[in-house]
């Protein structure tokens, strides 16, 4: 009996505070920040990931830079030629993919390429193939 | 301006209705926001500095795997999409493991971000955070060149923060504010730090004051008068009526009477241990790192985070025992509740510092 009272107590509260959520106030009770905090994040990114290959031996690419256009973000794929980073969420991404240590690791022609996002995913994977120069 | 018994008829219906919904929020206790200690090592020995942080902490780093283990337990528990982790210190940046540790935090689908003096941010530091999901960062700036790096004891503190503030400002995607902590030298200069925060392009500021606690208990002079305090609620009202690019806030620390809803987003809620939690350092589990010790609920070393987050926390969630001193007679308990509770010292439940009685 206490047990159902509890519930009842506890649907009562998430209902206030669905009410107040609803009709007023609504950024200032639930955006909140701690005195010492930092601003509540909205998580609208994406995480991007891929490996870098090269077309002719099929071998993984170290060093290969990736920058998204207007964007300041930039990364570079590692010994097993993967690379991932957290994006802004947009519609379409362009990549720039360069070969910026010169003859080590080989030797690439840089690639530009345009992908569009379906609003449904929260990540995306993509296998990039160099040419070899 | 307002006056301390000047109430709108607006403010006292919000201040009622309000006392609801904090009711409601409390009965549930939700975890939305947890703070990790990740560091007691600092590069600066700030005068203001309420933390014990050290350049060279005795108390270890707590090792990413043992963090990281009970953050995904958290997950498991909780809904990790709900939940901002907000990473401090210390000086969370003398972390070389941060991004990486940031990272996997982001890919359990929790919300992610530092609080920092800038000091270490470099832009290769930034840009690999950013790619590691940071969402949110917070910015120490203590005034203009000779107060910040006399508050910070260090000469080159204000252009490494503003180093680090152009390049916090070049990614729109972070969620970014910058705080500063307000004394005696700034509090007439801070027209003069808003109009260049402004030109630089920040969006929000947000203004504090000193907790007579830690390092900050040996400069008592950095402590505002009451009539300062005024005058600070005085020009962040002012401020925010003007209704610029640049928003500017009094942090939620206390209870403000007459000045609800007109020097910050929110109405006053003291959310530690109701919506905020934190993993300390030493494993320790608390509300918000600040509040004293003594309040501390258990240890992650012992007991699962959500075990003690569904246990304990009985003093957060039940505040009548702070109705002593002053607040034992104030008209205004109900809304403010003992104010925030890192302004309690526990060996004698003593309420350091009252800001509505100071209001004039």
């Amino acid at each position: 009996m206490k047990s159902i009272k509890n519930q009842f107590n506890l649907s009562k509260k998430r209902i206030i505070k669905s009410i107040f959520g609803l009709f007023s106030l609504s950024t200032m009770l639930f955006v909140f920040q701690a005195c010492y905090g930092t601003p509540q994040d909205f998580g609208q990114d994406i995480l991007l990931e891929g490996k870098v290959i090269s077309e002719g031996s099929e071998n993984s690419i170290q060093n290969i830079e990736i920058r998204l256009q207007n964007l300041p973000q930039y990364t570079s794929s590692d010994s097993e030629g993967n690379f991932s980073m957290f994006c802004p969420r947009q519609d379409q991404y362009t990549f720039n993919f360069r070969d910026i240590d010169g003859e080590d690791n080989g030797s690439y022609t840089n690639l530009d390429s345009v992908i569009k996002l379906d609003i449904s995913e929260n990540s995306l994977f993509l296998s990039v193939l160099l040419k070899d120069k | 301006m307002a006056t301390k018994n000047s109430f709108s008829l607006k403010q006292k219906a919000l201040l009622k209705s309000f006392r609801h919904y904090r009711k409601a929020e409390t009965a549930l206790h939700p975890l939305n926001y947890l703070f990790w200690e990740c560091t007691l090592r600092c590069n600066l020995s700030c005068l203001h500095c309420g933390s014990d942080c050290h350049v060279d902490s005795e108390v270890p780093d707590m090792p990413s795997d043992i963090f990281l283990r009970e953050m995904e337990h958290i997950a498991q528990k909780y809904d990790p999409t709900k939940i901002m982790v907000v990473i401090t210190g210390g000086e969370p940046l003398l972390r070389k493991d941060l991004p990486e540790i940031g990272f996997k935090l982001r890919k359990m689908g929790f919300k992610w971000g530092i609080v920092t003096n800038g000091y270490s941010l470099t832009p290769n530091i930034y840009n690999s955070l950013v790619n590691c999901g940071l969402g949110a960062i917070t910015l120490s700036l203590d005034g203009q060149e000779s107060d910040h790096n006399w508050i910070r004891n260090r000469q080159d503190a204000y252009s490494k923060a503003m180093n680090a503030l152009n390049l916090i400002l070049s990614t729109p995607r972070v969620q970014s504010d910058v705080v500063s902590c307000v004394n005696k030298r700034t509090i007439n200069k801070l027209p003069e730090i808003f109009n260049d925060l402004k030109k630089r392009g920040l969006k929000t500021w947000r203004l504090f004051t000193i907790t007579p606690i830690g390092r900050a208990l040996d400069y008592p002079e950095l402590d505002l008068s009451a009539d300062e305090f005024t005058s600070l609620m005085n020009f962040i009202q002012a401020k925010r009526a003007e209704n610029s690019e640049l928003t500017v806030n009094f942090s939620c620390e206390s209870y403000l009477g007459t000045y609800e809803g007109k020097v910050r987003d929110g109405l006053f809620f003291c959310r530690a241990g109701i919506n905020i939690g934190s993993i300390l350092a030493d494993g320790s589990v608390s509300a918000c790192p600040n509040i004293d010790r003594e309040l501390i609920q258990g240890s992650i070393y012992k007991n699962r985070f959500t075990e003690i987050w569904e246990n304990n926390f009985i003093p957060f969630r039940d505040r009548s025992w702070t109705k002593i001193g002053l607040c034992k007679t104030c008209k205004e308990y109900k809304y403010c509740e003992g104010s925030g509770l890192h302004w309690w010292r526990m060996s004698d439940k003593q309420l350091l510092k009252c800001h509505y009685s100071e209001i004039r």
